[in-house]
């Protein structure tokens, strides 16, 4: 039995140091190897970058740009990406795209985005959707219905980029019922500024969607400054669904302006705090001053945010809301309402 | 009778040994295969989308600070240049002896505050004075009487504004995206993380500069360097690995994010441990099982926060030995979880680890050795068996170090020279002769310190980052 026992640990002992002999020659070797490939593409990096720039700003040779090392190819990827963020004209768009072209790199992307491996193509899907490659739309429109999660958010990103917010506001409509409310989160935050067909669009639909895709259309509208809603949304104040109300309320605040003033007004005096909060909202952006009145009382509301809002909203009214401030502060019977004025005043005195 | 005792011991030891090093050999596996999960993931998710989203949720970042003078100010600077959309920073002197609060106070032009009507949601030591920079509005300094670490992260909580808070040491620094890194799972995961800790990594020789670290390098320090290959191999290999098993009972204190609600449900901090940080987790965890909730904490390994780790013996022991009592005392408190079915693979796996590994690991290792040598001197043990076991568990201990080390060069790379490469690899040696049996003995001492009733959280010397003395005049004039 021991020697059994010794001639195991042996074997093992002989194992594990073999391991650890290969894992350490493994180690340092890579390690040499990877920097040595940093150096090279650092200063394939600086040799290339003004090129490419170059062509980007004025048309060039593309032969220039004939690559055929893959890791050199990466590099120009790189620069291309940084690129996109500085030159957003068309031309320019244009360019990067040709040159993508030129060096391959569009195919190249186009076989990964088809890739059955979900990690190869979602990587490429956000490389095409930065540099803007038409080509390839309609490979990511395909995967946009894809069943893994990276694969079809990512996809959602790259289209976005592109500005196709036609084709995600469509993938949303048909497929409402089949994805999970963050995921619709998540794409209705990729959807800003919207093309005015685009807000047509949405508004010509919005009635047939369901309450929760309304309330976040709702919302969009309103970030995207859409003025062309502003009534189909106020209608909304109307609805009998306290979230599309609140939607709409916050939309309105988004678009800094009004057609109900009254309707806004009659909002305050709500049992939602959310309502009330919205109205508050509301009051500021669309600088309502007859609203001032009954946003007073909301200095002493059970909510924080409440009387946190209706202070800051009183001091953005104005001289005659900063007195009613500095009122509330000397003589409101109510302790939170007497502190919160003090607290707005002395953060705007600084 | 004396070598049959001796015998069963030796027995024992032997089984433990086996399963204990089994167990390390499928976190390594489990950690591996994780990693490779999350590179696949990491480098198409657009971490700029959502540190520009309105829909990434405000957080408040806690930094409880204790005699901090030295790193506090890098600190601060660090967490002012985060790559986030909406935070507010909180820092809580938890009643400072020395320069911290002028500290404070001459680099951020503190304006002191009315302490405005506050829902003191948990019940703390008396906050003297509340101050807010002129500089920089979203930072939010507290001034409150001494009564320990939980206790100020429980005034933070009272004070902070926002639904997530994210705890961490004032001698450490966050890269500018860890924040957004840590809290992208929650983005993605809904209302399923209630907590989310990153990886902590060692600051001493790397550079700072303006809060950001400039420079990544290998400390010179042997007992740093120790510390370097501990915190892989905890992080990279421990940490993955029981994330992966969905049986994570620890979030460094030192960098960790949390759903306030949650923690509230469940008291906010313990002050009656010296492991807050593992104490608040096992309570969330237990308070979930009793929810029947799915909610997760998790691991995710990206995120950085960079600490300073004790470089001397007198600290590092300290450091240790009040960890193990915290430990101790989280076991002890947490009794009623222990092979207890109703708490899952919690009661099953992760308590009974903690125990059996993490608790009384060190010691019965240690009490092995002292039982080796004894029958060797008594001549009740079998030399080359006795030899080659050693050996076994002094290369088993190598093949662990280096393959955290391998992980780490797998996935993350932070240290770029290969002369620090060799340096880890050659640690990864030498710690197995002389670290290790160290911190053996410190966590040993930790159970005497326990019934001793010694359970403070004694005086920790900072030496401060290695600031780049070039950008001195530059930080300035922020």
């Amino acid at each position: 039995m021991k020697v059994m026992f010794i001639y195991l640990l042996l074997v093992s002992i002989a194992y594990i140091f073999a391991v650890i002999f290969f894992m350490f020659v493994y180690l340092v070797i890579r390690k040499m190897l990877r920097n040595r490939r940093a150096r090279k593409k650092v200063a394939y990096y600086f040799y290339i970058y003004p090129k490419v720039i170059e062509h980007i700003k004025v048309d060039g040779n593309p032969r220039l740009f004939e690559i055929r090392k893959h890791w050199k190819r990466e590099v120009v990827a790189n620069v291309l990406l940084e690129a996109v963020s500085t030159f957003k004209g068309r031309e320019e768009i244009r360019r990067i795209n040709l040159l993508c072209d030129d060096i391959g790199l569009t195919d190249e992307l186009e076989e990964k985005v088809r890739d059955k491996r979900w990690w190869v193509a979602a990587e490429a899907t956000r490389m095409a959707g930065r540099l803007k490659l038409e080509r390839l739309t309609p490979v990511l429109l395909e995967n946009i219905s894809s069943n893994h999660y990276d694969l079809w958010t990512s996809s959602a990103r790259a289209l976005s980029h592109m500005q196709h917010y036609r084709s995600l506001i469509q993938f949303l409509f048909e497929n409402e019922d089949k994805l999970q409310r963050w995921s619709i989160i998540r794409i209705i935050d990729m959807l800003k500024n919207l093309s005015e067909d685009d807000v047509e669009y949405v508004i010509g639909k919005l009635k047939d969607v369901s309450p929760f895709l309304q309330g976040l259309f709702i919302e969009i509208l309103g970030k995207s400054r859409a003025h062309a809603a502003l009534i189909p949304i106020e209608d909304y104040l109307d609805s009998d669904d306290m979230e599309i109300r609140v939607k709409a309320l916050r939309a309105i605040a988004s678009l800094e302006m009004t057609t109900r003033p009254e309707k806004i007004i009659s909002f305050l005096e709500s049992e939602s705090w959310l309502e009330r909060l919205n109205a508050i909202l509301v009051i500021k952006s669309c600088h309502l001053k007859t609203g001032m009145k009954g946003i007073v009382p909301l200095l002493s509301d059970n909510q924080w945010w409440i009387r946190y809002r209706a202070a800051e909203t009183l001091y953005s009214l104005g001289s005659s809301g900063i007195e009613k401030l500095k009122e509330t502060r000397m003589i409101h019977e109510d302790r939170y309402a007497r502190e919160m004025a003090e607290r707005i005043l002395y953060n705007h005195s600084n | 009778m004396l070598a049959d005792i001796f015998h069963v011991f030796n027995y024992f030891i032997f089984l433990y040994v086996i399963i204990v090093d089994g167990f390390y050999l499928l976190l390594f596996l489990l950690s591996f295969k994780q990693v490779k999960e999350y590179l696949k993931q990491s480098p198409y998710s657009e971490i700029k989308e959502f540190s520009l989203s309105n829909l990434t949720t405000p957080i408040s970042i806690l930094v409880p600070a204790y005699n901090e003078e030295k790193t506090i100010v890098h600190s601060v600077y660090s967490l002012l240049q985060i790559n986030y959309p909406e935070y507010e920073i909180i820092i809580i002197n938890d009643g400072s002896k020395d320069g911290t609060m002028e500290e404070l106070q001459r680099e951020f032009s503190l304006s002191e505050l009315p302490i405005y009507a506050l829902r003191k949601q948990i019940d703390t030591h008396p906050v003297r004075k509340m101050y807010r920079s002129t500089k920089y509005p979203s930072l939010i300094v507290i001034d409150k009487e001494n009564g320990g670490k939980a206790d100020s992260l429980n005034a933070g909580i009272n004070f902070s504004s926002y639904p997530y808070f994210c705890s961490v040491d004032a001698d450490s620094m966050l890269e500018p995206d860890s924040l957004i890194k840590a809290m992208k799972p929650m983005f993605e995961g809904g209302e399923n993380v209630v907590a989310c800790g990153g990886i902590i990594r060692v600051v001493n020789g790397c550079t700072v500069e303006n809060g950001y670290l400039k420079k990544v390098r290998l400390p010179k320090n042997k007992y740093a360097i120790s510390q370097v290959i501990e915190y892989l191999r905890s992080f990279l290999m421990g940490r993955i690995g029981l994330n992966s098993l969905n049986n994570l009972l620890i979030i460094s204190g030192a960098f960790g994010i949390f759903r306030k609600r949650e923690v509230l449900e469940v008291g906010g901090y313990s002050v009656s441990t010296v492991g807050e940080d593992m104490e608040l987790i096992v309570n969330l965890q237990k308070h979930l099982y009793k929810q029947k909730s799915d909610a997760k904490v998790l691991f995710v390994p990206d995120p950085v926060c960079w600490t300073e780790v004790p470089e001397d013996f007198r600290n590092l022991s300290r450091q240790r030995t009040r960890w193990q009592v915290g430990l101790l005392q989280t076991m002890i408190t947490h009794k009623d979880t222990l092979f207890n079915p109703q708490y899952k693979s919690m009661g099953l796996l992760a308590m009974p680890y903690f125990l059996f590994v993490e608790l009384l690991g060190p010691t019965i290792e240690l009490l092995g050795l002292i039982f080796v040598t004894f029958g060797l001197f008594f001549d009740l043990v079998n030399i080359p068996f006795a030899v080659l076991f050693f050996t076994f568990t002094l290369l088993f201990g190598v093949f662990l170090s280096v393959s955290a080390i391998l992980l780490e060069e797998y996935s993350f790379r932070k240290y770029e020279k290969v002369s620090d490469l060799l340096k880890l690899l050659l640690y990864s040696i030498l710690e197995n002769f002389w670290y290790r049996q160290l911190n053996a003995i410190f966590k040993t001492w930790g159970f005497v310190r326990y019934f001793k009733k010694d359970t403070g959280w004694g005086v920790q010397r900072r030496k401060g980052f290695n600031v780049d003395q070039t950008s001195k005049s530059s930080f300035n004039q922020h």
